[in-house]
């Protein structure tokens, strides 16, 4: 009887199209990963116990309203504003020369204002150069009575 | 003459070995990249013409349409905030939070995160987007 030897053959597995998938995973962590790039601006804010008495300078005050904006240097000259005129304003004023305590813009803001409201004043801020002190209502009424 | 021919052998390049490299390489992007902690918070980003790209900082503060105060992407309380952000910077020399805060919220919510970040005095990066 003669003894039947079968041929067996090797699996082999192709690595070729492995190594492609590899890089193209690769390739597609690398560009994911660079993609996600947030937008939106430094907000410099000196520490509250730093900041200094606003009542005898006539510092840069904005009062943040719910419906509007009021920029001035005193209480007599404060104007109300559009997001736009307040770049503006802050822009001719070239805070970005001056010393740090010229840079000092208080920003009052009232009750129930919405945050897409104090968010285009701060960044407008921060555009011009200046450093933004905040102020609540409450605190600026407590500072009038003293 | 008899000409032999040479039967052309046909260069081999070891692919398995490719394999193995791209795997490391793969492995160290997904090491060195960090992971996203705020992707299932629902937020309507503020808009406004003054602000540009930036470099995304390490530590996020996140405020969501809910009023919920969540630092890492962990939920916490307004009244820790300070102590915790002081705990986070550490010792680093760059103090940049970033700050995402829902446009619909109002001063009373988001007005004591602003406080305790210059409580901490910490510098923030505040994310919105473009009008």
């Amino acid at each position: 009887m003669a003894i039947k030897t079968t041929f067996r053959e090797d699996p082999e597995i192709n690595m070729g199209p492995f190594a492609d998938i590899a890089f193209l995973l690769i390739i597609f962590f690398i560009l994911a990963t660079s993609l996600m790039q947030p937008m939106g601006r430094r907000i410099e804010m000196p520490a509250s116990s730093e900041s200094q008495s606003t009542e005898e300078k006539k510092t840069l005050t904005i009062d943040v309203q719910p419906r509007a904006i009021l920029f001035g240097r005193s209480e007599e000259t404060m104007g109300e504003v559009t997001e736009e005129e307040l770049s503006l304003e802050l822009s001719k004023l070239k805070l970005v020369e001056k010393k740090e305590e010229d840079r000092m813009v208080v920003v009052k803001t009232g009750k129930g204002v919405p945050y897409r409201q104090f968010f285009k004043v701060m960044t407008a801020v921060s555009r011009a150069g200046g450093m933004a002190t905040l102020l609540q209502e409450e605190e600026a009424e407590e500072g009038a009575v003293e | 003459m008899i000409k032999r021919k040479r039967r052309r052998r046909m260069p081999m390049v070891p692919i398995a070995s490719m394999g193995d490299i791209a795997f490391l390489l793969i492995i160290f992007f997904i090491l060195n990249s960090t992971f996203i902690t705020e992707a299932n918070i629902k937020l309507n980003p503020p808009e406004s013409a003054n602000v540009e790209k930036m470099k995304k900082a390490v530590i996020s503060v996140t405020m969501d349409e809910q009023g919920i105060l969540r630092l890492q992407g962990q939920e916490t309380s307004v009244t820790g905030l300070q102590n915790l952000i002081e705990s986070q910077l550490g010792n680093n020399k760059q103090r940049v939070l970033q700050v995402r805060i829902d446009a619909n919220l109002t001063t009373a919510q988001y007005m004591p995160v602003m406080e305790a970040i210059s409580a901490a005095g910490a510098t923030m990066n505040m994310i919105g987007q473009r009008n």
